[in-house]
């Protein structure tokens, strides 16, 4: 490991000392994934070339970009939405505190889907961001404006993109449904959602608060576990983080059972991975399914064991997890009113306003897209006295539900619910392995043409809500393209495979990834 | 004098309209043909009215549409510099000026009726100041609003407003226009000099009791928990004159980004209230968000407890009526902001010092039957609340506000439809909203529909209009609105252990009832009343409540309370002479001179001292009361002792016989006329006598032994 992480600083110093910024001015105007760049610190710049200065933080001379709903004191915090178009928060979030405390340059803010609501970042007053994935080294030689342009992904397109594109080292994004698994998926780079709880929200623009989680992209699993690191402790400035106690039985529950850390000669259990059988639907698409198996093939080769598994509530979890999140959605963007900050539009004269909401629904029209608009309206409904009974309170049954699923396939005890001493049994599974998405990444909607909005778009995110409404740590690695029967060459496009663990296995999750990037590589 | 005779017109007129049946319009005439001659006399109006016993002497502020005479001049002086006393100056400030003022102002050579004082002077000035403008009740302080700074604003805001104060007997005397007004200012002035009376006299008169109607009224008090931080931000909790705008956060404003995160001073004040009302605290309790868009309410929304209260089952006894009234949950909530309309401009202001303050609301069950009972209710709920240190229930300033649910019904029927009547901000005014009430849904029920059929009470929330004295239409059922409660994702269970309610438990202060308890076994064989009691219990009640539950407030800190001012002074000493040192004299020494009670003036080792000296005869009672009467109008420096200062004042009793037997002589010598009355048996005379001593030892002389020393001189000669 000590040899990987000096080989990688040394990548790191080579790659993106000198001009850090200068593959973001490069790429930027063809992938739309940065909204604002940043200057570099004065600092930075003198001490570029020193390379022989040790170095003194976890982080110095990486680069970070933060996806645009973290807000951010020196840089402009839209959220992709009209409504916060010139709004610059009046603090760093906590996680951008932490990463700049650890000596990261932060190098600009990325594009997103509107508030985070969406799966293909085309929701978005910046534009929509551009795959910017290159399938064959001929296609390098055609000009951007004729390769064929397909959809980062939702909603941390523009975080998935910088990366991808090689604009920046990591990226911060967030995650309430699969936003950064599904565009790390389409973009074919590392993208982390961890545990429920473990990373900070405070200075993160609410989507929908029981789902919202920070986490990580990067090109490799080794990167995102860097900042991840820095990341995972507790703040006292945010209710949901877990104290520092439940942190600690969590490691020292890894510590002592995890199969990876086990002398290889002890008659210890192996890495028992878990295949939900849900999880290949028919939606699937052919060349998603051939790949996952491949690599499954190859963590078998090195003699993990693979267990198919029941996740019955699965099917059920993609509605309850809309009827949420709009309904928490419609809770937490109802401070959008043009009052304190953020747009205003003034009502035209002979306007009605003999009621507040008059006057705020010129604003809320103006400010918020079609897409907000619409989550806003469904989580209304869900929430009125008629509603509440059958969509809210079902979907938290459902929650439940599929949150037992988990509990019962996993070895490793759900530390959120057992109260009394946690243990690990010798039956179930560490870890989930599953295809990210049903497909790679769509086509992306020609300037002008309105994209048909369909009960697709909301499908993406089949794969990645259970662990979600679970609040379950969950990793994108990317995986080879099985193209040998499909001649098609369009197919190359990335496909990844998510690696699911139990609440607080997030060490676990990484160090199969690890195993199953080095499976890959061997059987590949 | 013109005036003389106005007024007896005006009395007759106006006071007395019943008997002489003349209406206002008829009086006005009747003034005005009898006063032609003398434009510049005065309409004077004589208010009677009724106060119970123990009422506070009514009083208020008022402004008058026109203004009838130049107002007695306020001399305005504030302590400020740079930017703030060129605005003060602006802003019509008599004197303005630094510390530098401080000596004028000791010596006396600089006077004013109102002092005012920057916060960034306070410290400065307070050391000097403090017990001289102290005691004169005119120290700036910020709990008054004189410590500000918006001083502009507070100038203001008392600019053209004048008091006025009923006498002892509760009667108002004022006048209120001069003959030349047109008819319609007169009007208009008493009319509203009428509303600012009626408002702080509660046009206090009660209905009967009511036999064929039961009503009946589950109250839901608000109270502002005494907190020196919000509920969910760390913001500062705003005082009632604060800037607007100046104690919010971005929590509060409502910023993306922003979470909530729970005071614990707030949800143990709240555990407090929840024991001391006997409540089941329950071990996990949730915060759910009530949907609303309102420009006070800047996120959307208010967390509250809709689905799982913080406490349950409790019971408050009502101390005087003995009626046992339940509670039925109590739950923590945010305050709104304020908006206020400017007509002016037609825009609204909003101020956000006041959002996210945690607030307490407790629900009762309808057990309460008449306006009396939810009196009562509400007024041992205030003192409970203060004495816990959770509230300082202070309903004019928003601390306590009540919602009121009014139900009639005949006796054994089941209850009526209920009409809620929201935010009633003080005690008289719930009274008056509830009767009001009552009347308005009983002549409901007994009048019919086009049919022939009774009609029915229609459900509405109802708000209570402070000017026309009665209730009015806010909405109807139908307009209700859907609040689209929401379990707040943010804040989870909140999770309360036996540990944390004993810990809570062991710290509790004492409820009102068990300290009147506990001081009635003290003191009671002594012979302390429960009046005495009821008398100390009410000068506490003005008492600043500290923050966060602590023991001693900021503004307090020199001062003990009324009932630890006795208990201290008690100690080793009669309890009944205590009591009525404090009551008879000191309260009246500080009620002379307008100053309300504190136990700075004359400090418990002090008064314990003056008490001594006086029961060992070293001084008499009328020595004592001049001594009291001294210290309270002349502080003297701390540590000074009592015997040295009544030695100075040379108020000690003379202790050698000699002297005496001396002064008994001169006495016989300087009127033989009267001794000789008093030997030939009229023993009345002596009393002439013994005024003689007592003027000649300026009143040091005891009466008793004087009486008999001079009878044993007089029976010798």
């Amino acid at each position: 490991m000590r040899v990987a992480a000096a080989h990688h600083v040394r990548r790191c110093l080579s790659t993106s000392t000198f001009n850090p910024r200068s593959a973001i001015y490069e790429k930027n105007a063809s992938v739309n994934a940065f909204v604002h760049i940043h200057d570099p610190p004065p600092s930075l710049e003198g001490q570029a070339l020193e390379t022989t200065t040790p170095i003194a933080k976890p982080l110095q001379w990486t680069t970070v970009a933060v996806k645009d709903n973290i807000c951010t004191s020196d840089m402009p915090t839209t959220c992709s939405s009209a409504m916060l178009e010139n709004f610059t928060s009046p603090f760093d979030a906590t996680v951008v505190k932490l990463l700049k405390n650890a000596g990261a340059d932060i190098v600009g803010k990325t594009n997103c889907d509107e508030f985070g609501m969406g799966s293909m970042n085309t929701h978005s007053i910046h534009g929509p961001v551009v795959n910017p994935f290159q399938t064959s080294p001929s296609v390098k030689s055609t000009s951007w404006r004729n390769r064929e342009k397909r959809v980062a992904g939702g909603s941390s397109g523009g975080s998935a993109a910088a990366v991808a594109a090689d604009m920046c080292d990591i990226t911060l994004a967030t995650d309430t449904g699969g936003s950064i698994r599904l565009p790390a998926s389409y973009c074919g780079v590392v993208g982390l959602k961890p545990s429920y709880g473990l990373i900070s929200r405070y200075g993160v623009v609410s989507y929908a608060d029981s789902l919202d989680c920070v986490g990580l992209m990067a090109r490799s699993i080794f990167q995102a576990r860097r900042a991840f690191d820095i990341l995972d402790v507790p703040d006292p400035e945010d209710p949901t983080s877990v104290s520092k106690h439940m942190r600690e039985s969590a490691s020292r529950l890894l510590r002592d059972s995890s199969p990876l850390n086990q002398s290889s000669t002890s008659e210890q259990p192996k890495l028992r991975v878990g295949v939900p059988q849900e999880y290949f639907a028919q939606e699937l698409s052919p060349v998603v399914q051939k790949s996952v198996r491949k690599a499954l093939k190859a963590l078998q080769n090195l003699g993990v064991q693979i267990v198919p598994v029941s996740l019955p509530s699965t099917s059920y979890a993609l509605s309850a997890y809309y009827v949420l999140a709009s309904a928490e959605a419609s809770s937490n963007l109802a401070r959008y009113d043009g009052i304190e900050y953020g747009l205003r539009a003034t009502p035209p004269p002979g306007s009605d306003l003999t009621k507040t909401s008059n006057v705020y629904s010129h604003t809320r029209t103006q400010g918020f897209g079609d897409e907000v608009r619409k989550r806003i309206l469904l989580g209304t409904y869900s929430l009125t006295a008629d509603a509440f009974d059958n969509y809210f309170l079902q979907a938290q049954k459902v929650r439940q539900l599929v949150r037992n699923d988990f509990d019962s396939v996993f070895r490793w005890p759900n530390l959120r619910v057992s109260t009394c001493k946690p243990t690990v049994s010798m039956e179930g599974v560490d870890v989930l392995i599953h295809p990210s998405a049903i497909r790679t990444a769509p086509r992306l909607p020609s300037m002008g043409q309105n994209s048909v909005e369909s009960l697709d778009t909301y499908l993406q995110d089949v794969l990645t809500v259970p662990a979600s409404l679970a609040g379950l740590p969950a990793l994108n690695v990317p995986v080879p393209v099985e193209t040998e029967d499909d001649p098609d060459e369009a197919e190359e496009w990335p496909i990844g495979i998510s690696i699911v663990g139990q609440w607080g296995c997030d060490r676990l999750v990484m160090d199969v990834g690890i195993i199953a990037e080095a499976a890959m590589a061997v059987g590949g | 004098m013109a005036a003389k005779a106005k007024r007896r017109a005006a009395k007759a007129a106006l006071a007395e309209a019943k008997v002489e049946k003349l209406s206002l319009m008829d009086a006005i005439s009747v003034l005005r043909a009898v006063e032609v001659t003398a434009p510049s006399a005065m309409y004077e109006l004589y208010i009677k009215t009724e106060m119970g016993n123990g009422v506070a002497v009514p009083k208020g502020r008022f402004k008058l549409p026109r203004e009838a005479k130049a107002q007695a001049e306020d001399k305005i002086l504030v302590f400020a510099e740079g930017r703030q006393a060129e605005e003060a100056k602006k802003a019509g400030a008599h004197i303005v000026g630094g510390p530098e003022l401080i000596d004028g102002i000791l010596n006396n050579r600089i006077r004013a009726t109102t002092y005012l004082s920057t916060p960034a002077l306070i410290r400065a000035i307070t050391p000097r100041l403090g017990r001289f403008l102290g005691p004169q009740g005119l120290m700036p302080s910020e709990r008054r609003g004189t410590v500000t700074d918006d001083i502009a604003g507070y100038l203001e805001r008392i600019q053209g407003t004048s008091e006025w104060k009923a006498d002892k007997k509760g009667n108002i005397h004022m006048p209120i226009a001069s003959m030349h007004f047109s008819v319609e200012d007169v009007v208009k002035n008493f009319r509203h000099f009428m509303i600012s009376v009626k408002k702080s006299t509660g046009n206090s008169k009660e209905t009967q009791s009511r036999k064929s109607k039961d009503a009946n009224k589950p109250v839901a008090p608000i109270s502002k928990i005494k907190s020196r931080q919000k509920l969910f931000s760390r913001a500062p909790t705003a005082l009632l004159n604060d800037v607007p705008n100046s104690r919010h956060n971005a929590f509060d404003a409502a910023f993306p980004g922003t979470l909530p995160k729970l005071n614990p001073k707030c949800l143990e004040l709240a555990i407090r209230a929840a024991l001391a009302l006997n409540c089941t605290i329950k071990q996990r309790s949730t915060f759910d968000r009530k949907h609303y868009f309102y420009s006070d309410q800047p996120v959307g929304y208010q967390i509250t407890q809709q689905y799982s209260p913080l406490a349950q089952n409790g019971t408050l006894t009502l101390p005087k009526l003995g009626i046992p009234v339940r509670i039925k949950q109590i739950q923590l909530e945010q305050d709104t902001g304020k908006s206020l309309f400017d007509h002016r401009t037609r825009s609204s202001l909003i101020d956000l010092n006041r959002a996210g303050t945690g607030l307490l609301e407790i629900v009762t069950e309808p057990d309460l039957r008449s306006s009396e009972e939810a009196a009562e209710y509400v007024r041992s709920l205030q003192s409970l609340l203060r004495s816990m240190g959770v509230s300082d229930g202070n309903m004019e300033a928003g601390s306590l506000r009540c919602d009121i649910n009014v139900s009639v019904n005949r006796p054994g029927e089941p209850f009526g439809t209920r009409c809620e009547i929201k935010n009633v901000n003080s005690v008289r005014f719930m009274v008056a909203a509830i009767q009001h009430e009552i009347e308005r849904q009983k002549a409901v029920l007994s009048s019919q529909d086009a049919t022939g059929s009774p009609r029915k009470v229609a459900q509405e929330t109802r708000g209570f209009d402070e000017d026309r004295w009665e209730t009015y239409t806010i909405r109807s059922k139908e307009d209700a609105p859907d609040y689209r409660y929401m379990p707040d994702p943010n804040l989870g269970t909140l999770i309360i252990n036996e540990t944390r309610i004993e810990n809570v438990r062991k710290n509790l202060p004492s409820t009102p009832e068990a300290t009147r308890q506990r001081l009635l076994d003290t003191y009671g064989p002594s012979g302390v009343t429960d009046a005495n009691i009821d008398t100390l219990f009410g000068l506490d009640s003005a008492r600043d409540v500290p923050f966060d539950g602590e023991t001693i407030s900021p503004d307090d800190a020199d001062s003990i309370s009324a009932v630890a001012y006795f208990e201290t002074i008690s100690n080793g000493r009669d309890p009944r002479e205590v009591i009525n040192w404090i009551t008879q004299n000191l309260l009246g020494l500080l009620a002379a001179s307008g100053r309300p009670f504190s136990s700075q003036y004359v400090s418990a080792p002090q008064m314990g001292v003056l008490i001594d000296l006086v029961s060992d005869n070293s001084m008499t009672r009328s020595s004592a009361r001049l001594l009291l009467r001294h210290i309270i109008n002349n502080p003297p420096p701390i540590n000074t002792s009592i015997q040295d200062l009544a030695r100075q004042l040379d108020l000690l009793s003379e202790s050698s016989g000699v002297s005496d037997d001396d002064v008994y002589r001169r006495a016989v010598e300087a009127l033989p006329a009267e001794v000789a009355a008093i030997r030939s048996g009229n023993k009345n005379v002596l009393n002439k006598v013994i005024g003689w001593v007592m003027r000649e030892t300026k009143g040091k002389a005891d009466v008793q032994k004087t009486r008999k020393r001079l009878e044993e001189v007089i029976s010798k000669m």
